[in-house]
């Protein structure tokens, strides 16, 4: 979303400067009296005073729904790209969760009977949610854990030890 | 600037709703005016808008004017690393009291990139560091360092940690520019290729 929010303001940016451009090339341009260069004014205007607030529901819905897509998908929690490991003095510390999340299902995949382990990461104040989805028997669900805790807990610290790390079973693999 | 743009798009979500929805209420003929069979540009609107000319016209240039440069600074907000924070300047070393000799002998210029660059250097330089990206923001003389460090996953964190703090320390020490903040991010990556140390 980060991502997205950053092309979308680079396309507004370049829309704002470009329009702004060119309306205000059309304004210098009315006022010489050089008639319209690029943009029916006019027309426009003509079209407008020509359609009643009932012609342009559907335009006014479009309006309101992306208005609203925007609004919610902007107002909702976004997870948090960061995890943080530790403040020292001036120095701020952080783990890139995506890298830790990926880190971890490679550790629990390796270290375990566990296949196509997937680590989710929500950091919440001083502690970290760990969930994990493997395809695993239920007898190695506490090695799943246990592995899982020893890298964060190595990674993160002890004093970030008490983690809870959920196992999700899809299937039982022989 | 993440925070920013999303303040930006929030109120832009809010601004259309609200004009989509009070479109959708006129034309459902829900207020008393406008009518749901009047025109979306009524002809009051116009006649008072011809009443201004050419100040009208004028004052539509200035506002377009404003937000075109409201978009250039969009757009280079964008492109600008460090999310919109002002790079830092050269760095400058002055051989004499300055105002009592001539201000510009004996003095030694180091580029911000020389300095970013050989931080990066020296931060790569660090065992367990693959990759370093930094930026220096601020004034030359207490900058804000914020740096993105690729890192071996099998790395004894706490370990990277201090060597990483040694290395900025020495550093501070060669330039003279503690930085007055250091943002440090981590991402853990597979090691790449064996390490000749």
């Amino acid at each position: 979303m980060r991502a997205f929010n950053r092309v979308l303001s680079l396309l507004l940016g370049l829309a704002l400067l470009a329009g702004g451009l060119l309306v205000a090339a059309e304004v210098a341009a009315a006022l010489l009296d050089r008639g319209e260069l690029v943009i029916p004014a006019r027309r426009w205007a003509d079209e407008l005073r020509a359609t009643t607030f009932t012609d342009a529901r559907v335009v006014f819905g479009v309006v309101a729904a992306v208005g609203l897509v925007l609004l919610v998908a902007e107002a909702r929690r976004w997870p948090k790209q960061r995890v943080p490991l530790a403040d020292d003095q001036q120095r701020s510390w952080w783990l890139l969760r995506r890298s830790l999340e990926q880190h971890l299902g490679r550790a629990v995949t390796t270290g375990t009977g566990a296949t196509g382990a997937r680590a989710r990461v929500r950091p919440q104040r001083r502690r970290l949610r760990v969930r994990l989805d493997a395809d695993v028997a239920p007898t190695a669900r506490p090695a799943v854990e246990q592995r899982a805790a020893q890298v964060l807990d190595q990674l993160i610290g002890p004093d970030r030890s008490q983690i809870r790390v959920r196992i999700r079973r899809r299937e039982r693999v022989a | 600037m993440d925070r920013r743009n999303r303040i930006r798009f929030a109120l832009l979500g809010l601004l259309l709703l609200a004009a989509g929805v009070a479109g959708l209420l006129a034309g459902a003929d829900v207020f008393e005016a406008p009518a749901a069979d009047s025109p979306v540009l009524p002809d009051w609107l116009v006649a008072r808008w011809d009443r201004y000319n050419p100040w009208n016209l004028v004052a539509v240039g200035i506002a377009a004017l404003l937000l075109a440069w409201y978009g250039w600074r969009l757009v280079r907000a964008q492109l600008r690393r460090g999310g919109g924070r002002a790079e830092m300047g050269d760095l400058e070393y002055w051989a004499a009291e300055p105002g009592r000799q001539n201000a510009d002998r004996g003095r030694t210029t180091v580029r911000a990139a020389a300095i970013s660059h050989s931080t990066e250097k020296a931060l790569e330089r660090v065992r367990g560091v693959e990759r370093a990206l930094v930026g220096l923001f601020g004034s030359p003389y207490a900058p804000e360092l914020r740096a993105r460090l690729d890192v071996n996953a099998n790395t004894d964190l706490t370990q990277l940690r201090r060597n990483i703090s040694a290395a900025l320390e020495r550093l501070a020490t060669t330039t003279g520019m503690p930085p007055r903040s250091a943002d440090i991010t981590l991402r853990l990556v597979e090691r790449q290729q064996a390490r000749v140390s």
